[in-house]
């Protein structure tokens, strides 16, 4: 990781980091960008996915096992995400409904 | 014909269906084992392995992300998963810090200056880069 791992992040980019320069021992950052409103829970979410998780739908989530957790947690992690638009799933089901519902 | 096709089928449901209904009838049925639950996580590793930084001046959408961490975390570990605004010194715990802030007080580098964005966006060269980060800083 770079040094401008937090620069250019806007609402829906994210960064999770255990490995940057700089970064305190035992310490895995996961940030959007300053003041985002979606990047940071988006981080959140994909280092959950990379640890295991699945989420299949708002009410079902499947988990790994404890041990499973405890061995991928210990990994060094560097992931950075840029969507290629913003607002990813609103738009894309506007844009669905526009094409298809409107008359 | 339809005499020939009831006879073909009572024919077949004679020989053809017996073995798989004697199959059936013999069959017994294995109880499915009952799932084994995950060992008991390593005191030293899990119970006490992870916590939430979240720094105090976060907004509230980093907030709601903490707190989505943490109860993922806890649901798994079986314990709970703190959220703290001052990276702890335990050893051996995974801090979790979540947020520009709390990112930014574990040692990721904040943003800059509006400048460096632009020499990092625009420029190709990574020494010409490197040098004007370092003027910049």
């Amino acid at each position: 990781m770079r040094q401008a791992a937090l620069t250019g992040l806007g609402n829906e980019s994210w960064v999770v980091t255990s490995n940057a320069s700089g970064l305190a021992a035992d310490s895995i950052a996961i940030s959007g960008g300053k003041n985002a409103r979606r990047g940071t829970i988006y981080g959140v979410y994909g280092l959950l996915k990379s640890w295991g998780y699945t989420f299949f739908a708002p009410t079902e989530t499947v988990m790994p096992s404890a041990t499973a957790l405890a061995a991928v947690a210990a990994l060094p992690i560097n992931l950075t995400f840029t969507p290629a638009m913003e607002y990813v799933t609103s738009r894309r089901v506007a844009s669905f409904y526009q094409l298809h519902c409107a008359i | 014909m339809y005499f020939r096709t009831g006879f073909v089928a009572k024919y077949l449901n004679k020989f053809w269906s017996s073995p798989v209904e004697k199959h059936c009838a013999k069959a017994t049925v294995t109880p499915i084992a009952p799932p084994v639950p995950d060992e008991t996580p390593n005191t030293q590793s899990l119970s006490s392995s992870f916590e939430v930084l979240l720094a105090k001046a976060a907004t509230v959408d980093e907030t709601f992300a903490a707190k989505e961490l943490s109860e993922m975390l806890s649901n798994v570990t079986g314990t709970a998963v703190p959220i703290v605004d001052t990276k702890g010194s335990g050893s051996g715990t995974l801090t979790l810090a979540v947020g520009y802030d709390a990112a930014t007080a574990v040692g990721l580098p904040p943003v800059q200056t509006q400048s460096i964005q632009r020499s990092y966006a625009s420029t190709v060269n990574p020494s010409v880069s490197c040098c004007v980060f370092l003027l910049s800083n």
